[in-house]
Order: structure tokens, then C-alpha cells, then sequence
């Protein structure tokens, strides 16, 4: 038995030291696991841009930098700006955190860029069924492991009924993380590179809008619906029960952006609103963030004609998002 | 709970440090170890389900009591007919009875007497076509006094839910697994070295070669209308190709793992593409089903014993039940008939038995008939599988009608490259080792420890690398 367990131990170290050094020496891309934000970052590189928009699918689909540039450019506050949507699908905030460090890390990337747009989200814990998709996977290191730690750990000090989700939490993403050390997906994913299936249809700058002829279906309406009922509940509460993990990451984000000379501002499209993710959000200081997530405010934007489905804005909707978030984006402008 | 994902990884070592460490020293500890950890994986998926995994076990392990007292023939056979009733009916309402209520109603509709019937909206739990075929085999030989019938509860219980053969097989004989749980396990070096070798093997069947052929088979069933003849034959190819290594690297897997354990579980397929008629398929696919089938349908019905009729009526009876097993479909209805149709003329000329030892025996290649039987065989098998993958009897025929065209021999529209290499390597090596239990038994072999930890490492990062994305094994929907 002795000698079964001393070798099935040495073959699994074997294999760990292999796959560590392989994956020391074949890293090449740092977003192996996210193809759209691949394809997205070659055509970046082809142009110059001062602008750039992070996020999930809403922004993705949500905002057109062309209508955005055009905006901002024909007003008095016009600065030349040039932007491009690096949003892409499912791109939640752990790995947008993610995917903006890198970008800042990479001068080639980040150099000339003065505005960042990045969706604000509430950090979620990860599908069991998804963790070992590669696009969990690639954004896995010990400094994430380290802040799903420290994050999950004030979690329950805020909410204590939340000890099992936080311990599954934490569990999940350090199997995920241990995984990611001798992960050779990236091989494969390098061999068997693929465009997004969509990129014909993307614009030049990163957008694709929902096409709007495509009727929304009838869980829509009950969908939006859902979420906007306690959203001036949430807009307006203190952030006095804040994770203080959250808060100090994305202020983190918002300090490293000012030292490389970019102005970080986070901005809230119509999304169901939870309580974790409003109480760091109201702390914010108001220069870096803006809010489109109000039924009062902007009532078109919760109009089902607008929407696909209860996550994503249709075309049309689009327009009305990039439309407000100019004027948004204005109104800070004008303030400071 | 998938033998291919993360939490089957972590499952795995624990129990079995568990199983070696802790409850080594007692027997009982051990079977209840068994017993706790087999519901854990099963209720990993559904733990509803557990309850009626226990209930399945509670009747036969008391049929088998009331048999071991029961002398009265009238008696005996009551007591095995409640076995066979509860068993068959879970297994009815739970897989077929949407089967029954469609097809009755589209039975009236033709007629001219159209019924509003309505379906349940039944989820059909992972493994009961297994688990209930082994309990049933239990009563089966209890009554039939081939086998003693168990006092031990925690045996019977480990027996029927035993983790690694649970949801997909090897579906387990009780005069086979069930003693094993009677005599103390000791652990075997080379029994748990070699385990260890067929889960590896397994894995690399399943992550491999079946979860990529998938996704360029689920291509072309999706788009088969558009796509010419040879770009379906490939298609078929790469199913047969798909199926055998999700089934047989499940099983792989399951005997591997259960190795570890002690345990000894009968083989359940013998490379069967290497077949050289469909006799010999059948010898070699699926071989638990296949036997079950044999011993409690086909030889209690006469088997090949009496006039043509009969032998006919039986065989065509026995494949048509086991395309029933598996799915309330006509296509598996159909794919079992065809199976008895490419049958029945080795049968009715006695020819069946003709090829029992393994193809080129002590050679490298096979003669130039030996290769066309295999490859007659193989074909035939595909025309098969097509009523098998196809979701109806009419898309199975339209596939074939644009896979049989003018098209067939034109240049495939889809040729997944990558694929086709890896599943020509694979070919190759379970070739080479036909006469063996898995392609990775280097028992027989003087390779340097070297040579065997490199073979071992380049699977593994095969694995990791080349792994398609994980997908549920195809055995479990049955």
C-alpha cells in the first residue's frame, strides 16, 4: 500500500511540475480562455483609441462606441475621443478585474487611453457546472484566489446566513485556481483558435446590437419587471454595510487607472440590483461612477420593446443606453 | 456525479484513503462505507432519487429473505413475480410511460379516434435501468436457488448501489459481486496499478477521442439534410467511433475503479470493432447486457432449442427488447430489430459461434478476409447506429436516403482532422493490444519503468490538452 501511495503521489507531483513548467513557458496569451476578448484586442490593436468599455454582454450589446464617439464629439465637451467596447459575454466582475489589470499592466494596450468605462456588477459566486470551463479558468492566480478569500471572509461577517455559499465559494475557486497551475487548455485553445462565431457581424469598434425585429419573449416584461421594483430602494440606501474587500478592489482599480492618467468611471446599466453590490456602489465617489439604472429616470429604458430578453437591450434600446450615457457622461464632465 | 470532473477527482482519493485507512480493519465498517459513499455519488445528482434506489433494494433483499424460507412453489413464485412487478414498474413508469401514452394516442389517432391523452412530465433517474436489471437478477437466482440469498443488509445494499458501477454498469451478476462483499478485501499492488491503468485508459477514450467526435457528430445529425453523402458517412463513423468510447471508457473506468477497491467486475467489452461478424459483435459489445439478456430472457424463452419459428420469435424477441432497454423510442426499437435481422441468418445456418477467438490471433495484421469481415461487419453496425443517434425513425431514414446518394462519394464538406488522427492512433493501439483486457495492460510487457511513466504522462497531458468539453457519458440517459 506504502509503495502504491509514494507512487501515485510522485506521478501526480510528475505531472504537476511538468504541466507548471509547460504553462510557464507556453504562456502567451493572457486571455487564452475569453476568444471574443482575444479577437477583440487584435482589432483594438489596429487602431488608436482613448476610450474603451469593459463588461458583460449588456455593454457589449449596449453601448456603440461610433453613436458614442459621434455624441461626445459634436458637443462642447468633445475631445477628439475615440473609443472601442472590449465588453464581452459573461464577462462578470472577477474577471473583468481581470481583464482591466492585464490591460493596464500591457502599456502597448493602455497607452493614450484617458476614459475607461467599466460596468459595475456584484460579484458572484461561480456554477459548479462552469468551473472548469476554460473561460473560468484562465483568470485564475493566486491573487484572485487570495481576494475571493478575503472577500468571501467579510461576506459572512456582513451576512452571516451566507457562511455555506462563501464556503462553497471558496472551495470552488481554489480547486479552479489549483487547476489553472498546470492548465494546458491554452494549448489546445492556441491549436484549435477560432474567431467568435459573430465577429462578420461586429462593428468596427466592438459593438453588436440585438436585432430589434426579433420580438422579445413574453417572460420579458415579468423579467424587467422583477428587478426594477426595490431599485430606488437600493439607489438610495447608506453604503455603511459594505464588504470592504469589494470597495477597496475597486478603488484600487480606480487608483491604478488615475496613476497611468485614466479616469475610471463605472457605470450601472438597468440590471436587477442587489444589496452587496449597492452598498459598495453607493460609496463611490461620484466623479467615477454613472447610474442608468433608473426606472424613474430614464422609464424608456425599461420598455420591453427595447429589450430581447431580461438581460440584454435590443438595437433600439441600445441607442437610448448610449444615448443616456453620453448625457451622463456629460453631466460629470460639465460638474468637475 | 461524473468519473470525468473535478468533484469525482476529490471523491475518489478520499474514500479510498477512507476505505484503506480507516474501515480497513473491519468488514461490516467497510461495506457501510461503501454503502454511505455510493448514495453520495448517486445523490450528487438528484438525491430524490436515492429513495428509490433504497426502496428498489428493500423489496428484492426481502423477496430473498421469504425465498430462503419458502418452500412452496405457488409461493415462490408469487414472491418473484412482486420482484419482477416492482422492479419492470418503476422502470415502466419512470422510462416509458410517455412511450406507452404517445403511441397509444397516435395508434387511436390513425385509426379515425382521436384521445386526449396527456403525458407526465417524468425525469427519469440516472442508472435505473442498471440498478434495477441487477436487483432483478438477484431474485431471479435466489429463485432458481443458483444463489443463497443474504441476511447482510449492508452487503446487499453496497452490492446493488456499489459507486462504480451504479449509473451505467457493468450490470453486475449477484452470483458474481455480491460475495465479494462477504470476505475481507486486501489490497493488491498490481490489481490497484493496473485499475489505475484503466481509468486512465477510460479517460482518454471519453475525454478524447468521444467528447470530440461529438461535436463534429452533433453537426452533422443537426444539419444532415445539408450536408452530401460522405460528410454523413463520417458522421455515423465518428458516432460509432463516439459511442463505443463513452461506453467502454465508462466501463473502463467503473472496472478500473472498482479494482482499487478489491473488487473484480465482469468485462464488458472486448474491442468489438474488431469483430468479423455480428455474432462476434455481440460476444464482444456491451457483454453484461448482452449476457443478462441471454440468461434470463433468451435461454428460459428456448433459446436456439426447438423449431425455426421459435429460434426466430426469440432472437428477434431478445434484440427487440434490448433496443427497448434502451429508450422509449422506436429507433432503438428499430436499431434492435436490424441488430436481429443481420443475426438471425448465422443463427439459422450455424454460424454464430464461428469466430470465438480473437481476430489474427499471435499476429500483427489481420489476413485480407479477416480484414473485409471486419470491415462487413463494422458497416453494418453503422447502418445501425444511424437508427440509434437519429431522435426519430424518419430522420433516420432520410439520413440514410442522403447518406446512400450520388454524394457519397464526394469530398467530405467537414473533415475534422484533428479528430480523425487521434482516433487513428487510438485504432491503432487498442489493435495491438486485442488480446488483452485494455489497451493499457503493459502486464505482459518489459518496458522500462521509463517507458511506462512516459506512455503514462503523455496520456495524461493528452488528456488535459486535447480533452473536448466535459459532456454527460451517453449510457447515462438510458
Amino acid at each position: 500500500m506504502k509503495k502504491f501511495i509514494k507512487r501515485s503521489l510522485g506521478f501526480i507531483l510528475l505531472i504537476l511540475m511538468l504541466g507548471i513548467t509547460l504553462n510557464f513557458f507556453l504562456r502567451e496569451s493572457k486571455y487564452w480562455g475569453n476568444r471574443e476578448y482575444n479577437w477583440k484586442i487584435k482589432q483594438y490593436k489596429k487602431g488608436n483609441y482613448n476610450a474603451v468599455l469593459f463588461g458583460t454582454s449588456r455593454i457589449y450589446r449596449g453601448i456603440n462606441p461610433l453613436m458614442l464617439d459621434s455624441l461626445i464629439n459634436q458637443d462642447s465637451i468633445g475631445q477628439g475621443i475615440k473609443s472601442f467596447n472590449l465588453a464581452t459575454h459573461a464577462s462578470w466582475f472577477n474577471e473583468t478585474f481581470y481583464l482591466y489589470d492585464q490591460f493596464l499592466n500591457d502599456t502597448s494596450l493602455s497607452a493614450g487611453v484617458k476614459t475607461v468605462f467599466m460596468e459595475y456588477q456584484n460579484i458572484m459566486s461561480i456554477n459548479p457546472k462552469k468551473l472548469v470551463d476554460e473561460k473560468i479558468i484562465y483568470y485564475q492566480n493566486l491573487d484572485h484566489y487570495r481576494f475571493i478569500l478575503k472577500f468571501n471572509f467579510y461576506e459572512v461577517l456582513r451576512q452571516p446566513k451566507k457562511i455555506f455559499t462563501s464556503a462553497y465559494s471558496i472551495n470552488a475557486f481554489s480547486f479552479v485556481s489549483f487547476i489553472n497551475l498546470t492548465n494546458l487548455k491554452r494549448i489546445s485553445t492556441k491549436l484549435y483558435e477560432k474567431d467568435p462565431p459573430e465577429h462578420e457581424s461586429i462593428n468596427e469598434r466592438g459593438y453588436l446590437g440585438f436585432d430589434e425585429t426579433i420580438k422579445s419573449q413574453g417572460t420579458t416584461m415579468a423579467g424587467i419587471r422583477s428587478f426594477t421594483d426595490n431599485i430606488h430602494v437600493y439607489l438610495h440606501q447608506d453604503g455603511h454595510n459594505y464588504n470592504p474587500v469589494y470597495y477597496d478592489k475597486v478603488m484600487e482599480l480606480i487608483e491604478k487607472s488615475k496613476q497611468q492618467g485614466i479616469k475610471l468611471i463605472f457605470v450601472l446599466p438597468p440590471v436587477r440590483l442587489t444589496d452587496g453590490m449597492m452598498a459598495v456602489y453607493n460609496t463611490l465617489p461620484k466623479e467615477n461612477k454613472i447610474e442608468l439604472c433608473n426606472p424613474r429616470k430614464y422609464p424608456v429604458l425599461y420598455e420591453p420593446e427595447n429589450w430581447i430578453d431580461p438581460i440584454h437591450l435590443n438595437k433600439k434600446g441600445s441607442v437610448y443606453l448610449t444615448h443616456y450615457l453620453f448625457q451622463e457622461f456629460k453631466n460629470l464632465q460639465t460638474k468637475i | 456525479m461524473l468519473f470525468n470532473s473535478i468533484e469525482f477527482a476529490l471523491f475518489l482519493p478520499i474514500v479510498f484513503f477512507l476505505y484503506w485507512y480507516v474501515a480497513n480493519k473491519n468488514l461490516k465498517l467497510q461495506n457501510l462505507l461503501i454503502v454511505v459513499s455510493s448514495f453520495f455519488f448517486y445523490g450528487w445528482w438528484d438525491w430524490r432519487f436515492l429513495g428509490l434506489l433504497v426502496f428498489s433494494s428493500l423489496v428484492d433483499y426481502s423477496v430473498g429473505i421469504a425465498l430462503l424460507h419458502q418452500e412452496d412453489q405457488k409461493k415462490r413464485r408469487l414472491f418473484l413475480t412482486l420482484s419482477i412487478l416492482v422492479n419492470l414498474g418503476m422502470l415502466a413508469f419512470f422510462k416509458y410511460f410517455n412511450f406507452f401514452v404517445d403511441s397509444f394516442t397516435n395508434a387511436f389517432s390513425f385509426l379515425g379516434h382521436p384521445i386526449d391523452a396527456r403525458t407526465l412530465n417524468i425525469v427519469l433517474p440516472v442508472g435505473i435501468s442498471f440498478y434495477t436489471f441487477q436487483t432483478l437478477s438477484y431474485g431471479i437466482d435466489v429463485y432458481r436457488r443458483k444463489l443463497e440469498p443474504t441476511r447482510d443488509l449492508v452487503a446487499f445494499l453496497a452490492f446493488v448501489s456499489f459507486f462504480p458501477q451504479l449509473v451505467a454498469g457493468p450490470i453486475e451478476r449477484a452470483t458474481n459481486l455480491l460475495p465479494q462483499f462477504y470476505v475481507k478485501r486486501k489490497f493488491d499492488y498490481a490489481k490497484a496499478v493496473d485499475g489505475l491503468r484503466q481509468i486512465l485508459w477510460g479517460l482518454f477514450k471519453k475525454m478524447v477521442i468521444a467528447d470530440n467526435c461529438a461535436e463534429y457528430v452533433t453537426k452533422v445529425f443537426d444539419d444532415y439534410s445539408m450536408l452530401n453523402g460522405s460528410t454523413l458517412f463520417v458522421g455515423i463513423f465518428l458516432f460509432a467511433i463516439q459511442i463505443y468510447c463513452d461506453f467502454s471508457g465508462y466501463s473502463d473506468m467503473a472496472i478500473g475503479t472498482a479494482r482499487l477497491f478489491g473488487f473484480s467486475l465482469m468485462r464488458n467489452f472486448a474491442f468489438p470493432y474488431f469483430s468479423r461478424d455480428i455474432a462476434e459483435f455481440w460476444r464482444r459489445w456491451h457483454i453484461s447486457l448482452s449476457t443478462w439478456f441471454r440468461d434470463y430472457i433468451y435461454i428460459p424463452l428456448g433459446g436456439s432449442h426447438g423449431s425455426r419459428f421459435m429460434i426466430v420469435r426469440n432472437t428477434i424477441l431478445v434484440f427487440v427488447i434490448s433496443g427497448f432497454w434502451h429508450g422509449a423510442n422506436w429507433t432503438f426499437i428499430i436499431w434492435g430489430l436490424l441488430n436481429a435481422l443481420y443475426f438471425l441468418p448465422l443463427l439459422l445456418t450455424k454460424n454464430n459461434r464461428s469466430h470465438l477467438n480473437t481476430v489474427a490471433e499471435g499476429r500483427l495484421l489481420p489476413t485480407i478476409k479477416e480484414f473485409m469481415q471486419m470491415t462487413f461487419t463494422f458497416l453494418l453496425t453503422l447502418i445501425a447506429w444511424v437508427f440509434f443517434r437519429a431522435n426519430t425513425v424518419t430522420t433516420a431514414f432520410a439520413y440514410l436516403r442522403n447518406m446512400f446518394s450520388a454524394s457519397l462519394f464526394a469530398v467530405p464538406e467537414l473533415i475534422p482532422w484533428r479528430t480523425f488522427i487521434a482516433v487513428f492512433f487510438f485504432l491503432g493501439a487498442e489493435w495491438l493490444q486485442r488480446e488483452k483486457m485494455h489497451a493499457l495492460e503493459f502486464s505482459h510487457m518489459k518496458l522500462s519503468p521509463v517507458m511506462r511513466w512516459g506512455a503514462y504522462t503523455a496520456i495524461v497531458f493528452i488528456i488535459l490538452i486535447f480533452g473536448g468539453k466535459e459532456q454527460e457519458f451517453i449510457y447515462f440517459q438510458f
